[in-house]
């Protein structure tokens, strides 16, 4: 059967609401089934304040998870706010049940139309395997065939969508930008691909700032606009600069490659997050410039909106007006600059230092 | 250009955002963003409250003082870009429209600059980062190999 990506929103509000609490059901027998059979084992996380309990079954695919998330493990003693239950077909022999939708359903970004909308939320991922929320149970699942075909992306950011529908419950949204700071406050540094941010964050933790993210970190905006930590890896290509730190003690561990690319593990203070975060005290938007002095201007937040928005969204399935709006709301509520990034990269960290309030 | 029963944005595949002398809308499905400003913008709130034709050139003269035949010379290639970008629709008739939004204060500039709609289309990729164009006999979809690219 081929199936075209083509078709128009084909989903109701009836048919999601059969469909979420099926799905869910059958997605809970197949784990058991794989648990059964390869065993279990449980990781725990704090990430933003809530537990997060990852259970797989097998070992496939805990070290993925593991190596991108670790510094934010915790004892598992503390009850869960989520749980993920995770598995592989060729490790566990277990398949997942027959997806209960039409490929006419399937739309950009790995959306499944019909679970586009929660409580039970699902999208396919780069891989070809699935992400799946139940909103009312707090409870996921990720499936995917086999770990080998989890993408270099995927081993950086694994449960993205997870995350992104269960911390958007929580206030908390995943952005698509890097995060540097000192002591309790951080800057956000966002923009697409290219635009330099993962170069100044590098740069930054050269400098001995504390790298908070590099590619996806949560946000949130009350009581004040806070970043917290989410993924503590870098994914690098061969284009980009010389790793910063190199040589003198600050080497980053390689965790894999992929497409080109390779993955870094970033050195992060450990342990679990509070909800309290570390305080966004503004957003900067790196440019290339490559000559010149590098310097710090006001961007209006139109601007800053653009360069953190739309690279969030068009990432995430099911985000949308209401992922826009937040965004909107916490460009609005901090200062926004533009970084341009002259021909000597020694200026690039004291520009982002100067933007953090005085140690 | 002709009158009717006025416009509407085209949710949920098109969501916008105003902020001061900006606004930016977001086509969900292409992948496309936009920056409105001046002009742009004030008629996009109009366009996008549902407001008519007439009632957007309409209020568009009197803010910048000139006559209304102006605004609708300007206007009328843009609001076709609107359509054709798929962020506006037209509003079905007998839809009720939304409030006008507060007129600003007025610039009585004795001019009026056609409004322009700036389109990004950088974002586009993303939405072809998806490895996935066939379903096995489960209905579950193979990765392709090789299809993959990844976010930067």
């Amino acid at each position: 059967m081929t199936g075209s990506r083509a078709g128009q929103p084909s989903s109701s509000p009836v048919r999601s609401a059969v469909a979420g609490p099926v799905l869910v059901h059958a997605l809970e027998e197949a784990f058991e089934k794989a648990a059964a059979a390869a065993g279990t084992r449980a990781l725990t996380f704090r990430i933003a304040g809530r537990v997060v309990r990852l259970v797989f079954a097998g070992d496939a695919l805990a070290s993925f998870v593991r190596d991108a998330l670790g510094s934010l493990e915790i004892s598992g003693g503390s009850a869960p706010d989520l749980t993920v239950n995770l598995w592989d077909t060729s490790s566990t022999g277990v398949a997942p049940p027959a997806a209960p939708w039409t490929p006419d359903d399937l739309g950009p970004r790995g959306e499944i139309r019909p679970f586009s909308k929660g409580p039970v939320f699902a999208a396919l991922s780069l891989s070809g395997g699935l992400a799946a929320f139940d909103e009312t149970s707090a409870r996921g699942f990720f499936w995917v065939r086999d770990a080998s075909l989890l993408t270099i992306h995927e081993r950086g950011a694994p449960l993205l969508a997870l995350f992104s529908w269960f911390f958007r419950a929580h206030g908390v949204h995943l952005v698509h930008a890097a995060a540097v700071g000192r002591g309790r406050d951080a800057l956000l540094l966002a923009g697409p691909g290219g635009s330099g941010k993962s170069t100044t964050a590098l740069l930054c933790r050269a400098s001995g700032l504390e790298h908070f993210a590099d590619d996806y970190a949560l946000v949130s905006g009350a009581p004040r606009p806070a970043v917290h930590r989410l993924y503590g890896t870098a994914k690098l290509g061969p284009s980009s600069p010389a790793l910063p730190g190199e040589g003198d003690g600050g080497r980053l561990e390689r965790a894999g490659s992929g497409d080109g690319k390779t993955l870094f593990l970033l050195p992060r203070t450990p342990g679990g997050d509070d909800a309290s975060g570390f305080a966004l005290r503004a957003l900067v938007v790196p440019r290339v410039a490559g000559h010149g002095e590098t310097s710090v201007s006001p961007l209006p937040p139109a601007e800053a909106f653009r360069a953190l928005a739309p690279s969030t969204v068009f990432q995430l399935p099911g985000a949308g007006s209401a992922s826009l709006a937040s965004l909107a709301a916490l460009v609005k509520s901090i200062p926004c600059f533009a970084l341009s990034l002259g021909g000597d990269p020694a200026q690039t960290a004291s520009a982002v230092t100067g933007l953090l309030p005085p140690a | 250009m002709t009158d009717g029963p006025g416009f509407g944005v085209n949710t949920p595949r098109v969501a916008y955002e105003a902020f001061d002398g900006e606004i930016v809308a977001v086509n969900l499905e292409t992948g496309s963003y936009y920056s409105l400003r001046g002009t742009a913008a004030e008629s996009f709130r109009l366009a996008a409250a549902g407001a008519s034709v007439a009632e957007i050139t309409g209020v568009l003269a009197e803010r910048h003082g000139v006559e209304p035949d102006a605004v609708r010379e300007g206007f009328a290639p843009f609001l076709d870009e609107l359509l054709r970008e798929g962020l506006l629709v037209p509003r079905a008739a007998g839809a009720s429209p939304e409030p006008l939004p507060p007129v600003e204060s007025a610039l009585s500039t004795g001019s009026f600059a056609p409004p322009r709609l700036e389109k990004f289309t950088d974002m586009q990729d993303l939405l072809l980062l998806d490895p996935i164009h066939e379903v096995d006999e489960t209905g579950w979809p193979r990765a392709v190999p090789g299809a993959s690219t990844q976010p930067e």
